[in-house]
Formats: structure tokens, sequence, C-alpha cells
């Protein structure tokens, strides 16, 4: 009988800790992580253009609205790719390829979250960051997945045009409209995206060779492809001193050097060792911390 | 200050742009279909072209 009620407390403590499993997979299908680096570029965007500490609710409001529109752009993007993602390791266990949501449900789902995130932001924020985030989703899903990805070696590059959205809809859902900082916000990101993303296709070079997914790693080689992330990290490196140039503080330049001198150092070691893997592993993993921390040095010069 | 920082800004974009054109001059065979040289072309340069765009539309917004 203990034993039994053992087993009835064990089972409830679990059901308590972890969300069912359709819960889970829909939380997943969105893919949260991902998103949250969006959001920290949306949110710091927001005190660029105020120039200062943004409305409370409208932060919120337009967090909700960006999530929902990124987690319906990964959704949708989980159809039309589970081809690709059932024969990768990394994502075989997504929730379509395995079987527990069938794709008709999950473009179901995907649309259902763009429709509402347009709805949010355009009533709670603004309807110009409405009209953003659905081009985001246009170029996320129609340029990047479905052209692109399986089409040429830039595929990231120009797709990366979608990653970039995120900061001119914090921006308009402040200001109401796009101006020069917000634009250069968008390029920061932008041409942050090829070193971040080249980085990663070179740990994962066998899986997108497995799927026949043109990266430039699996086309053009390793070597090519280091070129590519130190000489694409120079561009970004000059690209995040215009801000210090067009007016921000010295707060900003020391923020942006301190942060980008060990990305230019990370891919020129990348470049020089033939064992490229760790690095890139290195290099990936900072691009991340670089991009979420470079934004709040952004927000933090603009509310000083 | 701001004028040599965008120097330097204009150094590494236009340098870096250019070494990126360079390098992957010889890597615009269409690979698929829906790609053609031509598309590949614009792909590699649309991206740099806005870069160097956007360091000469700075220098109009300097301070």
């Amino acid at each position: 009988m203990d034993g039994d009620g053992d087993a009835v407390s064990t089972a409830t403590a679990g059901a308590v800790a972890r969300p069912p499993g359709i819960v889970r997979d829909l939380v997943t299908l969105t893919k949260p992580r991902i998103i949250s680096l969006l959001l920290v570029t949306t949110v710091c965007a927001m005190f660029a253009a105020e120039q200062g500490v943004p409305n409370g609710w409208l932060i919120l409001w337009t967090i909700v609205g960006g999530y929902l529109s990124a987690g319906g752009s990964n959704t949708i993007n989980q159809v039309v790719d589970r081809d690709i993602d059932a024969v990768m390791d990394r994502t075989g266990r997504r929730p379509i390829v395995a079987g527990r949501i069938s794709p008709v449900a999950a473009l179901a789902y995907g649309l259902v979250l763009v429709v509402a995130s347009v709805l949010v932001l355009g009533f709670l924020a603004t309807w110009l960051a409405a009209v953003l985030s659905l081009v985001g989703v246009a170029l996320y899903v129609g340029l990047y997945t479905l052209w692109l990805k399986r089409t040429t070696i830039h595929n990231i590059v120009i797709g990366g045009a979608a990653g970039a959205i995120p900061p001119l809809v914090g921006w308009a859902a402040v200001a109401g409209d796009i101006t020069f900082g917000a634009v250069l916000l968008f390029a920061i990101v932008f041409v942050w995206t090829p070193p971040h993303f080249w980085a990663l296709a070179l740990m994962l070079r066998k899986d997108y060779s497995q799927a026949g997914v043109p990266m430039l790693p699996v086309v053009y080689g390793e070597h090519a492809t280091r070129v590519q992330v130190l000489l694409w990290t120079i561009v970004m490196l000059g690209t995040t001193l215009l801000p210090y140039a067009a007016g921000a503080g010295i707060t900003y330049l020391v923020g942006a050097l301190v942060l980008g001198l060990p990305f230019l150092g990370m891919a020129v070691m990348l470049w020089r060792d033939d064992r490229s893997r760790p690095w890139a592993a290195i290099t990936f993993h900072y691009s991340l911390l670089y991009l979420a921390l470079l934004f709040v040095v952004i927000a933090v010069d603009a509310a000083l | 200050m701001r004028v040599a920082v965008l120097i330097i800004a204009a150094v590494l974009v236009v340098g870096a742009g250019l070494a990126i054109i360079r390098t992957m001059w010889g890597m615009r065979a269409p690979l698929a279909r829906g790609a053609s040289s031509s598309t590949e072309t614009l792909w590699l340069i649309l991206p740099l072209a806005m870069s160097i765009a956007l360091v000469a539309w700075t220098a109009t917004v300097m301070p």
C-alpha cells in the first residue's frame, strides 16, 4: 500500500513538475531559446528609440507580440523543413518529425500565432510594428525557408534579414516610425548573422550534408567557410562602430570594442586552426552572448 | 574623434567587403533549381553594397 502511495505521489509530482506533453510540444515548436535572443534585441531597441526607459506596458505587449510572431514563424518553418529535420541528428526529435503533432495542425497553430501577433502589436503597440513583424514572418518563411535555404550558399546571409527585423519592431513600437538609428540596429544584426551561423554550420557540417542543405562548409569546405567567418566578423566590427560615429555615447563605443575585439580574436583563431571544431564552437557560443550584451550596451548608452 | 571612428569603420567595412566579393566570386555557380549565377551574384553583392551605403549614410548624419 505504501508502495502504491509512493508511486502515486511520484507520478503526481512528476505531472506537476513537467507540463503535459502537448503543451511542452507546442512550446517547443516556437523555439523559445532562439526567441529569447530576438526579444533582447527588440527590447533594447525600444530603449534606443525612446532614448530612455519606455513605458512598461508597451515593453510587455511588444514582448508578447514579438514572441507570438517569432514563434509562429518557427512553427511554420518546422512544417516546411520536416523532411530536413528528419535526417539531422540535432532536429530528429522535434514534435512534427516524431509524429506527435501533425503538419496540418502545426501549420494551423503557426498561422494562429502569427495572426495573434499582428493583433497584439497592432492594437497594443503600433501598426507599423505589426506590419514589420509580418514582414519578418514573410522573410523567414518565404525568402529563407522556402527559397534560399535549399538553393544557395548565401541562404543565411540574405535570410539574416529576417532575424534583423525584431529591433525594427521594437523601435517602431516606441517611435511609430523607422529612422536612421533603427536601420543601424537592423544592420548590426544582419552582419552578425554570417559569422554566427557559419560557425554553427562548421559544427554541424555532416548534418547539413546528410540533409542536402547547401550550407557554405558543405559546398565549398571548411577552409572557405573559416575565411568568410573572419571577413564577415571584420565587416560586423566596422558596422558596430557606426552608431558612435552617428552620435552614440562613449559608453557605447567602449562596449562595442570590448565585446567586438574578442569576437575578432576568436574568428582569427578559427581561421588559423585547421582543427576548426573547437574554435567554431567557441565562436558560435560567444556570438550569442556578444549580440545580447551589445544590445544591452546600446540600451544602457541610450538611457544614460 | 567621431570622424576618426567613421574612417576606421569605413576601412573595415569596405576592405573586408571587397575581400568577401573577391574570395567568393568563384563560388557563384547555381546549385539548385531556382538559382542562377546572376542571382548568386546579386546575393553576393547586395548585402555588401548595403553595408557600404550605410557607411556613407552615417557620414551624412554625423553630429
